[in-house]
């Protein structure tokens, strides 16, 4: 029955959106853009992001835009945008962006309104699946991260100058303030460890990115930099505390202070090929305290030290064919590489390779599979795997995408 | 697995240059002409062209705003792309692509038809396009060179 909806499901699909071949809806200087798909993952051992033990198609997202040009250097838009994958999003609508965007001149420009955060090469078009090979990016851009670093809402300074001898350098500043939702993924990530959230605060939020095309053919080079502090109210269910405290109807105060995460980056093209590298540092203090009436209240300083890191190649083959793999690793303690601190070593590290194959059927229409090899529980959630988190996973993605 | 990893690896290098040297069909260039409105002055390098086609470089040295325009016709469009702008056709389209959905710029103004572009740029102040060398541009359309 599952499968004959599956299949009808997709001939519908296929069938209207290469019979429908439409590149955009204008009307004078309004534009209005979109995307919408559905994907499966299946895995052997692990459940990743959601039930994909089973396989699942509890994987898909879809977005709308609209913008209109007031004047050449000035327009506004907007994008609501709904994703499902797992327990996350469940196709809530959300304002992915809506700002006013105002280029002075090449060197200035201005945009006020919630834009998207830029953190190393890929993350303001994480969610655009036809924007790119893979359907997982690497763990530089992991999942759980995308609430906490997709889009903020500020002031957003950037410009570009071309120097005559060593190329092109482009910048961005970006100063404003943070939204986290409370079942987003971080708050399943703090799970992970022990704390449910219960409500986010998070104050300040700075973000800069810097990128440089120099005068060599296909180069780029660039760094990118987030600041920001959050403070949280947890309740515990299981963070190891001393013996002689037992909290009834416990809660916490969750600190991260002086937060940063930064990525540095290098992609090259050459023709048809792309190469891409990425290195993301994330550094924070965080403190736990305990606010609990009865008690004294205990403090808890761990120093947050993750590292991550990838190398991808991409080829496009024909108008038709693109191919793609990467390998990436992830630590989320990079002071304990060697797992050597966790009950089991594997939960110390998160290493993947991927290999993916993306076939355009349309100019809007956009078919993937994709296959990880995953070692290590780093990423893992427990919540997903109740009976214990395995060291190693493979994961079979598949996905086809509409875009206007 | 690690060795299966570096096996898997090595093999896609591999490939990806065999496939590499098998010369590609579609990349040759289709001389085109440069026009822009006849009240702009500018003299343009290399570099000015590929900044102003990726939205880099959006005023004259008089101030005035660059509108640009792309002529889509299949061969000159990918000529002009992969000659001027250094991007594949897809990847180009990838860029604009980019912007739109993140709301930091919109679609570049498209014509197919030569004459649709030389009338654009002769009525559009700031104006600038390609067109296929055999099109007939009239006078009071500027044609530029490069420095």
């Amino acid at each position: 029955m599952i499968l004959r909806w599956t299949l009808s499901y997709c001939l519908l699909f296929t069938f209207v959106f290469t019979t429908f071949d439409a590149n955009a809806l204008k009307y004078k200087n309004i534009h209005i853009h979109g995307f919408i798909s559905q994907g499966y993952m299946i895995s052997d051992r692990n459940n990743y992001l959601a039930d994909s033990h089973g396989g699942t198609f509890e994987f898909n997202d879809a977005a709308i835009n609209i913008s209109k040009q007031f004047y050449p250097n000035f327009h506004i838009g907007c994008q609501l945008y709904t994703r499902d994958i797992g327990d996350v999003g469940n196709n809530k609508i959300e304002i992915d962006w809506a700002f006013a965007d105002y280029r002075m001149t090449d060197l200035v420009g201005f945009r006020v309104g919630k834009i998207k955060i830029p953190h190393g090469l890929y993350n303001e078009t994480r969610d655009i699946d036809m924007l790119r090979t893979f359907i997982f990016l690497p763990p530089v851009y992991y999942d759980i991260s995308r609430s906490t670093i997709n889009a903020m809402n500020g002031v957003d300074i950037y410009g570009n100058y071309q120097f005559e001898t060593i190329g092109n350098v482009e910048y961005q500043i970006l100063n404003g303030v943070k939204r986290i939702e409370i079942d987003s993924g971080w708050s399943r990530y703090m799970e992970r460890r022990g704390m449910d959230i219960t409500n986010f605060e998070s104050g300040y939020t700075g973000c800069g990115k810097l990128s440089w095309s120099p005068n060599i053919n296909g180069l780029r080079l660039g760094v990118t930099s987030i600041f920001f502090d959050i403070n949280a109210d947890a309740e515990l269910h299981k963070f190891p505390l001393p013996p002689q405290y037992s909290i009834s109807g416990p809660d916490l105060k969750y600190q991260l202070s002086n937060f940063n995460v930064m990525v540095n980056y290098v992609e090259y093209t050459l023709q048809e090929m792309i190469f891409a590298a990425e290195y993301m540092t994330f550094r924070g203090d965080l403190v736990i305290k305990t606010i609990s009436s009865e008690l004294q209240p205990i403090v808890f300083q761990v120093p947050i030290k993750t590292d991550a890191f990838y190398l991808s190649m991409t080829y496009r083959l024909t108008d038709f064919f693109e191919m793609g793999g990467y390998y990436a690793v992830f630590w989320p303690d990079a002071s304990d590489k060697y797992g050597e601190l966790q009950i089991q070593d594997y939960i110390g590290w998160h290493k993947e390779a991927a290999l993916c194959f993306r076939f355009d059927i349309t100019d809007s229409l956009t078919f993937k599979t994709e296959t990880h090899l995953i070692d290590g529980g780093a990423l893992m959630m427990p919540q997903d795997n109740p009976d214990g988190v395995e060291q190693r996973t493979a994961l079979l993605l598949l996905k086809l995408a509409y875009s206007f | 697995m690690n060795s299966r990893v570096l096996r898997f690896y090595l093999n896609l290098i591999l490939l990806n240059l065999f496939v590499q040297i098998i010369p590609n069909a579609n990349v040759y260039a289709v001389p085109v002409k440069i026009i822009v409105h006849p009240d702009i002055q500018d003299s343009l390098s290399a570099n000015d062209i590929r900044n102003i086609f990726l939205g880099k470089k959006t005023q004259w040295d008089n101030n005035q705003r660059i509108r640009f325009v792309l002529f889509t016709e299949e061969t000159t469009y990918q000529s002009f792309i992969t000659h001027y702008v250094r991007k594949t056709l897809y990847q180009y389209r990838n860029y604009w692509r980019k912007k739109v959905f993140t709301g930091t710029g919109m679609m570049p103004v498209m014509f197919n038809k030569c004459r649709q572009c030389i009338e654009y740029v002769n009525q559009t102040q700031g104006a600038i396009s390609f067109v296929p060398e055999n099109c007939i541009v009239p006078n009071d359309v500027k044609e530029i060179t490069l420095d």
